[in-house]
């Protein structure tokens, strides 16, 4: 267990930039995801942490260590893949056995340690399979079998549950959870999945273009985005943004200047009336999903509105719908510069 | 009926290619185990040249052509076999060794070094066999073993089909074992080269036949039975007239099984990772 500390981190292939003045604190026994969009490094920065990348400049820091040139395997860490990364000519126990036997561990020590590990991930029935005859969710309690019994320090995981069907998925992320509480370990976890990234994060950070975005607990990021990419990059359906063009008289009063925009979520949102509205909206179509409709409009200056209502919303006698949310749901953002206000 | 008239066709058909293959084969052997040498003669002009009545079966050809002390056909059989192995075997891990480093290090140049490589698949031996015979004579290795092995380890043809399949190899897998604290060599050893085995065996069947079967190099380069491959040794038993068929043949059958035992190995192995393979 160790805290991981980058600082200015900077990553170039060619003229790329692909990492920019990453600075970073993960501390020792936290859950921190990575998140962004397709593209925005988030790999390139695991991969640099475990030290499959060399970094172009900046440190990169494993508990008291400065290991910027240090291997892979001096690390202290584990990585667990996308694309699960199993040994396909090895069995089960092999492929979880591997790190140990090439640490030379003694043979009734490493006995003991696969074992247990095949015993947490209900591996114990598959030991002398090879992985071409797993399913896919088997695959991946290999891949973290594997990861877990050297004792990493640190645990880093590339988006692991993007190839299991829906399901699996939350099951393995449960698993996930659960193995973070039980070996109380510093945990590293890219992915695209907000759920995952909700739901397992001590601390979550968001990525865009080799820039973090901003960093904080899942909670800080929902409530208090610091610009209107992290607002709408976390949270499904993505946040509304409003100009002033698009609110009623009521719904300017809410703003401090014209330079500002309005932010609010589909599922804060709620039908109200011409005199409480704050934006009019042109009704386009909705889904029923059963419990709650997702209805679409299109405001004034014609981008397309999500909110989701628990009633059927009619629009008012001018054919619009007029909607609200409580005061301390708002954001405002900088129009120019998508800063958060205040 | 169609479907009938299709798969008559297409049985007639495998039995023309089968008869075709096979021919050679049966009159190699038939002919081998004829004891007579007049009989020899006489059944070339019939279908009896491609059959041998059990009852006249006969080792006496065996006998003769294994007893030549002129031409120590085991000698050359013995010459032959460690000739191949260690081209083959050798091959295997210097070949594999520089395509695998070709497929993962990164260096300058590294493009140009595989079209080199690429490009001289296609310079054929003859046209080496000079320049080359002059470099083993000048370090003095003619009628040797070294000689007709070291030239040959490094197979461009064979470079080329690791690297194909080692660039295809995902990179994640070389990343994993890193990580879990594997050396270069390590990865190469532990997970490059058993996950090559089908490439392996495509490899030693192709350098093996080469090699076994080569001709000139041997010519221009051993003089005494010492080194003498048995490929060579055929020809010169062959073409000291007057011909003796039963001779020839079995001397052609002993030649012949090894390659013959060599390939039913390894093809067993191929098929195998070919099964295995399309699982995955
Ligand atoms: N070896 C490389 N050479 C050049 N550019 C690269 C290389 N590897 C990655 N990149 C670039 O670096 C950027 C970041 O890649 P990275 O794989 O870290 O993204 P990511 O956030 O993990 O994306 P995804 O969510 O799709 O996995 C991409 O624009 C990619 O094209
Ligand atoms: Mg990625």
């Amino acid at each position: 267990m160790a805290n991981v500390r980058l600082t200015n981190l900077n990553k170039n292939y060619g003229s790329v930039e692909v990492l920019k003045n990453i600075d970073l604190e993960i501390k020792s026994g936290e859950f921190c995801v990575f998140v962004g969009p397709s593209g925005c490094g988030k790999s390139t920065l695991l991969r640099s942490i475990a030290g499959l990348e060399d970094v172009t400049s900046g440190d990169v820091h494993i508990g008291d260590d400065r290991v910027n040139d240090m291997r892979p395997k001096d690390r202290g860490i584990s990585m667990v893949f996308q694309s699960y990364a199993l040994f396909p000519h090895k069995t089960v126990y092999e492929n979880i056995a591997y790190g140990l036997r090439i640490a030379k561990v003694p043979k009734k020590e490493l006995e003991e340690k696969v074992a247990e590990a095949a015993r947490a991930l209900k591996l114990e029935p598959l030991l002398q399979r090879k992985p071409a005859n797993l399913s896919g969710g088997q695959r991946q309690r290999v891949a973290i079998g594997r990861s877990i019994v050297r004792n990493p320090r640190v645990f880093l995981f590339d988006e692991p549950l993007s190839n299991l069907d829906a399901a699996l998925r939350v099951t393995m992320r449960t698993e996930i959870g659960q193995l973070h509480s039980r070996l109380d370990a510093t945990m590293i976890y890219v992915t695209h999945d907000q759920v995952e990234a909700m739901t397992l994060a001590d601390k979550i950070v968001v990525l865009r273009d080799g820039i973090i975005e901003q960093v904080g607990t899942p909670v800080d990021l929902y409530e208090r985005p610091d610009n209107t990419f992290v607002a709408q990059f976390i949270g499904s359906p993505k946040m509304n943004l409003f100009t002033s063009e698009d609110l009623t008289e009521k719904g300017k009063k809410c703003l401090p200047d014209a330079d500002t925009l309005l932010g609010m979520r589909p599922e804060h949102m709620r039908v109200s009336d011409m005199k409480n509205g704050l934006v009019a909206l042109t009704p386009t179509h909705s889904e029923n999903l059963g419990e709650y409709f997702l209805a679409y409009f299109e405001s004034a200056t014609g981008e397309e509105v999500i909110a989701k209502l628990y009633e059927k919303s009619v629009p008012d006698a001018d054919g619009k719908v007029y909607l609200e949310t409580i005061k301390s749901r708002l954001h405002r953002f900088n129009k120019e510069t998508g800063l958060r206000v205040a | 009926m169609n479907n009938g008239f299709a798969s008559v066709a297409r049985l007639t058909l495998a039995v023309f290619i089968l008869v075709v293959v096979l021919a050679p084969i049966m009159l190699m052997f038939a002919t081998s185990l004829k004891g007579d040498e007049q009989q020899i003669l006489i059944d070339f002009g019939t279908w009896r040249a491609f059959w041998v009545s059990p009852g006249d079966i006969s080792l006496e050809n065996y006998r003769q052509v294994l007893s030549d002390v002129q031409a120590p056909l085991l000698r050359f059989l013995l010459n032959s076999a460690v000739i191949t192995a260690s081209v083959v075997v050798v091959g295997i891990f210097v070949n594999s060794a520089v395509a695998f480093s070709l497929s993962r290090l990164e260096f300058k140049g590294r493009g140009l070094l595989l079209a080199v490589f690429v490009s001289l698949i296609i310079i054929p031996m003859e046209a080496l066999a000079v320049p080359l015979l002059l470099m083993m004579n000048r370090v003095g290795w003619l009628d040797t073993y070294q000689v007709q092995i070291v030239p040959f380890i490094a197979h461009p043809f064979s470079i080329f089909l690791f690297y194909q399949f080692f660039t295809k190899l995902p990179r994640d897998l070389d990343d994993a074992a890193y990580v879990e604290g594997a050396s270069p060599w390590q990865v190469y050893w532990g997970l490059a080269l058993p996950l090559s085995l089908p490439v392996i065996a495509t490899v030693a069947i192709l350098q093996s036949l080469e090699i076994w079967n080569s001709y000139l190099w041997p010519l221009m380069v051993t003089r005494g039975v010492e080194a003498r491959p048995v490929s060579l040794a055929l020809a010169q038993f062959f073409g000291t007239p007057p011909p003796i068929w039963g001779d020839v043949m079995a001397f052609s059958v002993l030649m012949s099984l090894p390659v013959l035992l060599v390939y039913l190995g390894f093809q067993r192995w191929f098929i195998q990772s070919a099964v295995n393979a399309a699982i995955k």
